[in-house]
């Protein structure tokens, strides 16, 4: 059962309603301590998750420099993938701050780079000879899936928990966008490891798993970013 | 119609936004009540059923007054403070809509005399009712009869609020059993 408080009603309240209010809340002042700046928490959160990756990445051991540099696509993909969770991140951050939301043309270009950071695969790459078999590159991309959730899931936690700090007003896309920003830390962290440039691969192994887990993490997001205003 | 702030008002109010953020309640009582008639003509403007006006004002001062950490006293006070309060308006109206639609109209109830007549529930409530044992009963009645508070009803029963959810909980389990016993 719903428990409701009792309403006063009417504009002739407004002053009386007023006055209990304020008398309450302050009442209930005490210092608080201020958020940091979206740059600095961006920047914190690139820093962090950026060495925990390079660390797991170095531990895994990269591709050769050589084997990317010399292939435009390859560092084309990279840049993408880099640009968008750099983007995302930003996303993330400034939603999740009264007065500092983006504009909708910002939006706009990070949905946009991320979509044709997906559709990259299939243009700039080359296909297996068999054609695209889900199932194959699934079994055959097994530890590529497994390694880029588990190298997107540290930045996650990270972004979280800088997060919850702050007074997001819509959770559920601010979850979205944190998600988005980790996991496509991971995609581009397991690609820098990862030999294979073929499109089935790529796709699947590399991108399908940010999209697939970039969804619950925006429930979770909707959870507990809506916390601070309970 | 009042007039609307200037940069200088702005400023003002952005400098007590800082010195509030630092626990001075003075500064606090000063800002909420000359910010307050903006905002409450803010919310009047936007919500259509002027009786929620109040309850809509009021949730905008409490999202304010949780996310007060989150301004950065050197950027403008507007954009801030407004975008808790468009949200908190459309939250509050998301919500009281949703409360609304589970809601069933008083007009759309049978009259309590014809209940009887069908099939005598009041009488079963009042059975279950009285059923339940004293501790229960009372914090059944206290909330759901006489329509007090959680906090209102544990003040009354000498009990703690978490206490009185408890109680309160068991009778209507207790209630429920009763009653769907009785239907069978």
């Amino acid at each position: 059962m719903r428990k409701r408080t009792k309403k006063k009603s009417g504009a002739g309240n407004a002053a009386g309603i007023h006055a209990a209010l304020v008398g309450r809340l302050v009442s209930e002042t005490r210092p608080v301590r201020r958020t940091l700046t979206p740059g600095l928490q961006w920047a914190l959160w690139f820093l962090l998750s950026g060495g925990s990756v390079g660390f797991f990445l170095a531990t895994l051991g990269p591709q050769a420099a050589g084997a990317i540099l010399g292939n435009l696509p390859a560092v084309l993909f990279l840049g993408a993938a880099l640009l968008g969770s750099a983007l995302a991140a930003w996303e993330a951050i400034s939603s999740s701050l009264p007065g500092r939301q983006t504009g909708t043309l910002y939006r706009i270009g990070a949905v946009g780079l991320v979509l044709v950071l997906m559709a990259m695969p299939f243009l700039f790459f080359p296909s297996a000879p068999g054609g695209f078999d889900l199932m194959g590159c699934c079994s055959s991309g097994w530890s590529c899936i497994r390694g880029c959730c588990l190298l997107g899931f540290l930045p996650w936690v990270l972004m979280v928990f800088i997060l919850s700090r702050n007074a997001s007003l819509r959770p559920f896309w601010t979850g979205l966008w944190a998600g988005l920003s980790a996991f496509l830390l991971g995609a581009f962290a397991i690609q820098l490891h990862c030999p294979s440039w073929e499109t089935g691969h790529m796709f699947v192994a590399h991108l399908l798993p940010v999209a697939l887990l970039t969804f619950p993490a925006a429930l979770a997001g909707a959870y507990w970013f809506s916390r601070w205003r309970k | 119609m009042k007039p609307l702030p200037n940069n200088l008002q702005w400023e003002s109010w952005a400098k007590l936004m800082a010195r509030l953020q630092e626990g001075d309640a003075e500064a606090y009582r000063r800002f909420l009540d000359e910010v307050g008639p903006i905002l409450y003509g803010f919310v009047r403007r936007r919500v259509f059923n002027q009786e929620l006006v109040p309850d809509v004002y009021q949730e905008v001062l409490l999202t304010l007054h949780k996310a007060r950490h989150t301004y950065d006293p050197t950027r403008p006070l507007g954009p801030w403070l407004f975008t808790v309060a468009r949200n908190s308006v459309l939250d509050a109206l998301g919500r009281n809509r949703k409360f609304a639609e589970k809601e069933v109209p008083t007009e759309k109830l049978p009259e309590s005399g014809k209940i009887k007549e069908e099939g005598g529930l009041d009488d079963q409530l009042h059975l279950a009712l009285e059923a339940l044992p004293e501790g229960n009963r009372r914090a059944v009645e206290l909330l759901k009869i006489r329509g007090l508070t959680l906090e209102e009803a544990a003040k009354e029963m000498g009990i703690s609020v978490a206490a009185l959810k408890v109680r309160a909980h068991r009778g209507y389990q207790h209630m429920r059993r009763t009653l769907m016993g009785k239907g069978k």
